[in-house]
């Protein structure tokens, strides 16, 4: 998280995606700056997110 | 010989595009499974002509009098439980079962959407051009969903735990090809209420493409969606009802179904792309209460008119709700007559449901 810039991704939130169907993944960030939401399609994640959402869904 | 769907001469002989077909990149294997398609239909019309003696002396043997109906070209690729689309391929057109469950089921559910739409409305594949139908099987681990990427229909296997695999279910895989023609036809913009119309479309060319299957008249269908999806671990029918909207599921874990069959109970939310699997309930209940009011077989005159209003020049990126109402009334007023039951049919659906069928003065007709 921080390698992430997360007011840049709370600034294109949503990040709406192309294709139908796909999962949206609604993120809540609360850090120093505060607590904000981000919320990306599954065919937009940037490639910073990855690592967190990869995490996330192996926990299920 | 000039191979009209794609310029390439039929000179090449087929084991040549066979090869390339297996072997070349996507572009490639793309044009060598249509020319396949396509030398394929020839050399039947060939066979065809000359069975009925219609190659005299001055004709050419391999004139398209009688040509065969065209068939998919379908592939099916293995993401061997990564998220990589262009896996192995493990599947051709024509090729037997392979045992795999999820190739098989998939296969199988492509051409039975293929021959939904080329014997109900004429229309050659997805584009209405003879688009290879590509799927992509295993994808993910243990992915729980079903998605078309623009160019193909990929399957995750499902967690086991809540949802399944998605290959087993009919209406699914018809609804996520009908993206793909949406996306052909009108190009519905996948938020708000665009969205909804366009996620409503496919819940309607998925369940058509059940009941054509299944031979199944509008009174006796289910009109459910993803009825094989659940597990039996999950309290629910379906992932959706077109019939009544909101009671598909009701799990303690996966929640309750939140489709509206009403404006009244419209959901304004930027959650699911501004609710379009949400408020897709409301279209889907008006073609559930037009087709069961004009009764027969849905595809034959409810799905006809939805088909003809899809495909409406008039029909733009950023319609919603009340635009596309307005097409279906026009195109039943076309196809079955001002003051048709049908057409009076339709109107009371939508009206049923809450969306103005008439044209507003001074508003355009796109989403609110």
């Amino acid at each position: 998280m921080q390698r992430v810039d997360v007011a840049a991704l709370a600034a294109a939130s949503p990040m709406r995606g192309r294709e139908p169907d796909r999962f949206q993944y609604e993120l809540m960030i609360e850090d120093d700056d505060g607590r904000r939401e981000v919320t990306v399609s599954e065919d937009r994640v940037p490639e910073e997110l990855r690592p967190l959402l990869d995490r996330v869904r192996a926990q299920g | 010989m000039h191979c009209r769907s794609h310029g390439l001469h039929c000179v090449l002989p087929p084991i040549v595009l066979e090869n390339i077909a297996r072997n070349g990149s996507d572009e490639q294997r793309d044009w060598a499974t249509r020319a396949l398609s396509c030398d394929h239909s020839i050399r039947l019309a060939r066979v065809q002509n000359s069975h009925a003696g219609v190659a005299g002396p001055n004709q050419r043997a391999d004139a398209l009098v009688g040509v065969s109906e065209p068939h998919p070209a379908r592939v099916i690729s293995d993401a061997q439980n990564t998220e990589n689309v262009r896996g192995p391929i493990v599947r051709r057109e024509g090729d037997p079962p392979t045992g795999d469950v999820p190739t098989d089921q998939a296969y199988d559910g492509l051409g039975d959407t293929f021959e939904f739409w080329f014997e109900a409305y004429g229309r050659h594949s997805i584009d209405d051009a003879g688009m290879p139908l590509r799927g992509v099987v295993h994808f993910g681990d243990m992915y729980p969903n079903a998605f078309w990427d623009g160019q193909r229909m990929v399957f995750g296997d499902g967690d086991g735990q809540v949802l399944g695999v998605m290959t087993g279910s009919l209406d699914v895989i018809g609804h996520e090809l009908g993206h793909g023609v949406t996306e052909a036809e009108a190009g519905l913009e996948y938020w708000g209420q665009s969205g909804a119309m366009n996620e409503s479309l496919s819940d309607v060319w998925g369940s058509l493409v059940k009941q054509y299957k299944l031979h199944q008249d509008a009174a006796s269908a289910d009109w459910l969606i993803g009825s094989e999806v659940w597990t039996p671990a999950i309290a629910g029918d379906a992932l959706r009802s077109m019939k009544a909207p909101g009671t598909a599921y009701d799990d303690p874990l996966v929640g309750k179904d939140p489709q509206p069959g009403h404006m009244d109970d419209y959901v304004e939310t930027i959650r699911d792309n501004g609710g379009v699997h949400i408020n897709s309930g409301i279209p889907n209940r008006a073609f559930y209460l037009a087709a069961t009011e004009i009764g027969g077989y849905a595809w034959e005159v409810a799905g006809r008119i939805w088909y003809e209003a899809l495909r409406d020049p008039a029909l733009r990126t950023d319609s919603g709700f009340a635009a596309f109402a307005r097409l279906t009334v026009i195109a039943a007023e076309r196809l079955q007559g001002q003051g048709s039951p049908a057409a009076s049919a339709i109107k009371d659906a939508w009206d049923n449901v809450g969306v103005p069928t008439e044209q507003p003065a001074l508003q355009s007709l796109t989403a609110h």
